[in-house]
């Protein structure tokens, strides 16, 4: 007996096309199957990120990890200064032990050797640094096992892995579980991140020991309230944490199983034409906040697949004193600068260097008090077009660095003449970017 | 059989449905928002009224919103004397007055009198802004002048302090400042701003 059970399969038979028929019996257990797979699904997708998050609490046998809280209104390459670092060890969902370091841990003896990348070292000159300064490289992937094998020459501890969160992590987490009372005040989402920086500003002797008591209360406080926290909060949480881990201010090394499959684990991927703006502060403090980031991108497709690429990185600078960032961008392996211009103020590159896989144009830049700075970079892109089946595509990548809370991202594609857009996607102006995105175009 | 399927089914689309609902319940009422609860015994005074706790003297001069340019002007002027100091103790950050997006930045000008004739303690997170619905806000940062930074950094004010001092909170943009409320005396001193 054949039936119709829907619309659409009823439509399909009127326009001659084929169609999947069975019998009732057939059907009745197709569709037993289907809601027991679906009710699987379910249950798995809750229980995936459950089992995660016990092994990560230490349910699934105790995690020591070292805690790096990267503060991102003094951003480096990796999110933020080291400001502290910590142990945690965790058992069963307790904090089994906790021990915070001021950021000049081992000063005199925690210098490490800086391995690259060849922009960094070549344009200061230096191979060595203080382990909390040693975040140079592009990206926490590649700095993570790093850092893993420094600190333990460095302290003799081992680690099981490494969490670096920043302080629109600590925002973020705290406006869901709410304000937690110390010795000094109540501290909020609204004022944590200022309390932060006037302790470590005010907290007496080298081992600010005020500031990591009271970032031991925090840590305390925060891991009970995410413990003692309803469902709904409980989801809330996960929910935020996806997206920190997505806007790369929560990043965990190695990468933990399937909720943090994406928590900066893992080298990023770059692929067809990028853009990776990699910025280091240079003594200028707690400005980032304050320092309102634009990516203006213009490409030129030519015929014969390869492009002409004007990218300008401007600087708003609303804080009221100088901003001094030396400022990598990495682009295309191949990729030739033509010229650097539009510098109006303190200025010292461009410098050109490669690496595996890229190009990176690196430039020190000033930028006076409630100004703006940029630089533009002019360049050709060999072969950066690809055939799809139906045409040529171009893909971009603009990657956000971590710890940048966002930038403003204007970009725009010109096809070679004659040529006809068959499809866009994110090419635009005034596109709010708050994690990696992708661009393409195809056209014939 | 038919009937029991259906609902298993929909007992799981339900569970979904509200916990979705739920994260998007939750996840859009910040849990920071903190009732402020005003105890039985409290002494109350008024803007540019100075009132002491035996220990402490207070009076609030204003509160106003980073942006005015002449609160900008003295916040700057007292970030840099603190900064810039030379021999200080302490080494504050300079600290700008921008808020962040859907935030804004209010700073209470407070005249802070030691009256105890010896050292007082003192911290201004005791420091409490309360909105015209009852909300508390607390402080973020403080300025003053350079001779007083270092007092008020180690919570230990000398017998002959006497300073104003620019308390720095962030609020959400649509706050409307009702009482500023000393939190360290008891009973609480509450200063009322209109």
């Amino acid at each position: 007996m054949r039936i119709q059970q829907s619309p659409k399969l009823k439509l399909l038979q009127r326009e001659g096309m084929s169609c999947i028929t069975m019998d009732n019996r057939h059907s009745s257990r197709t569709r037993r199957y289907v809601a027991v797979a679906l009710i699987i699904v379910i249950i798995a997708l809750l229980l995936i990120p459950t089992i995660d998050a016990l092994s990560v609490a230490g349910f699934l046998g105790d995690k020591t990890y070292l805690l790096i809280l990267q503060d991102n209104s003094e951003i480096r390459s990796t999110g933020g200064l080291m400001t502290v670092m910590g142990v945690l060890t965790t058992h069963n969902g307790n904090i089994a032990s906790l021990e915070y370091y001021y950021w000049n841990l081992g000063q005199q003896t925690g210098i490490v050797a800086i391995d690259g990348p060849e922009s960094f070292t070549k344009f200061f000159g230096v191979n060595a640094a203080a382990i909390s300064d040693s975040n140079v490289q592009y990206d926490f992937a590649s700095f993570a096992p790093k850092m893993h094998s420094d600190f333990y020459n460095v302290t003799g501890k081992s680690v099981d892995g490494i969490v670096a969160i920043d302080l629109t992590a600590i925002e973020a987490v705290m406006n869901v579980t709410g304000p937690i009372t110390t010795s000094d005040g109540v501290i909020t989402s609204y004022n944590v991140a200022d309390r932060l920086h006037y302790y470590a500003g005010s907290a007496e002797r080298s081992d600010k020991t005020s500031l990591t008591s009271l970032l031991s209360t925090l840590t305390h406080d925060l891991f009970q309230q995410i413990r003692d926290a309803s469902v709904p909060q409980k989801l809330a949480l996960l929910g935020t944490l996806r997206t920190l881990e997505a806007e790369k201010h929560v990043l965990l090394y190695p990468s933990e199983g399937f909720l943090f499959r994406n928590a900066g684990g893992e080298p990023e991927t770059r692929s067809g034409d990028f853009i990776s703006t990699v910025d280091i502060t240079l003594g200028t403090a707690k400005a980032d906040f304050d320092i309102n980031r634009a990516i203006d991108y213009r490409v030129e497709l030519l015929a014969d697949g390869s492009a002409v690429a004007n990218l300008t990185i401007s600087y708003a600078n609303r804080n009221f004193w100088d901003y001094d960032v030396f400022s990598t961008t990495l682009v295309p392996p191949g990729a030739e600068l033509v010229a650097a211009h539009n510098v109006t103020h303190a200025f010292k590159g461009p410098q050109v260097t490669s690496g595996e896989g890229l190009t990176a144009f690196s430039s020190r830049l000033i930028v006076a008090a409630d100004a703006n700075g940029s630089v533009t970079y002019s360049y050709k892109i060999p072969n950066i077009v690809h055939d799809s089946g139906i045409g040529h595509r171009y893909d971009l990548t603009v990657l956000k660095q971590a710890g940048v809370v966002r930038y403003v991202l204007n970009v725009s594609v010109h096809l070679p003449p004659g040529a006809k857009a068959i499809s866009t996607e994110n090419v635009g102006s005034n596109m709010v970017l708050t994690e990696d995105a992708h661009i393409s175009v195809v056209y014939r | 059989m038919n009937a029991k399927r259906g609902a298993i089914i929909g007992i799981v689309v339900v569970c979904v449905v509200g916990a979705l609902a739920a994260v998007t319940f939750v996840s859009t009422s910040p849990a920071s928002d903190i009732v402020y609860r005003e105890p039985a015994s409290v002494v109350h005074a008024s803007l540019g009224q100075t009132t002491s706790d035996g220990k402490i003297a207070l009076r609030l001069n204003e509160v106003s919103d980073g942006s005015n340019p002449a609160t900008n002007s003295t916040w700057i002027s007292l970030n840099r004397e603190a900064h810039d100091a030379p021999n200080m103790p302490v080494l504050l950050y300079c600290c700008s007055l921008n808020p962040s997006p859907g935030e804004a930045n209010l700073v209470a000008n407070i005249t802070v009198t030691n009256v105890h004739n010896a050292t007082a303690p003192f911290s201004f997170g005791d420091v409490v802004l309360v909105s015209n619905d009852g909300k508390a806000y607390y402080p973020n940062y403080v300025v003053c002048g350079s001779s007083c930074t270092a007092q008020v950094a180690t919570k230990a004010l000398n017998a002959t302090f006497a300073s104003n001092l620019y308390v720095l909170f962030s609020v959400p943009e649509s706050m409307h400042p009702a009482k500023l409320v000393w939190t360290a005396s008891d009973p609480n001193i509450i200063i009322s701003l209109t």
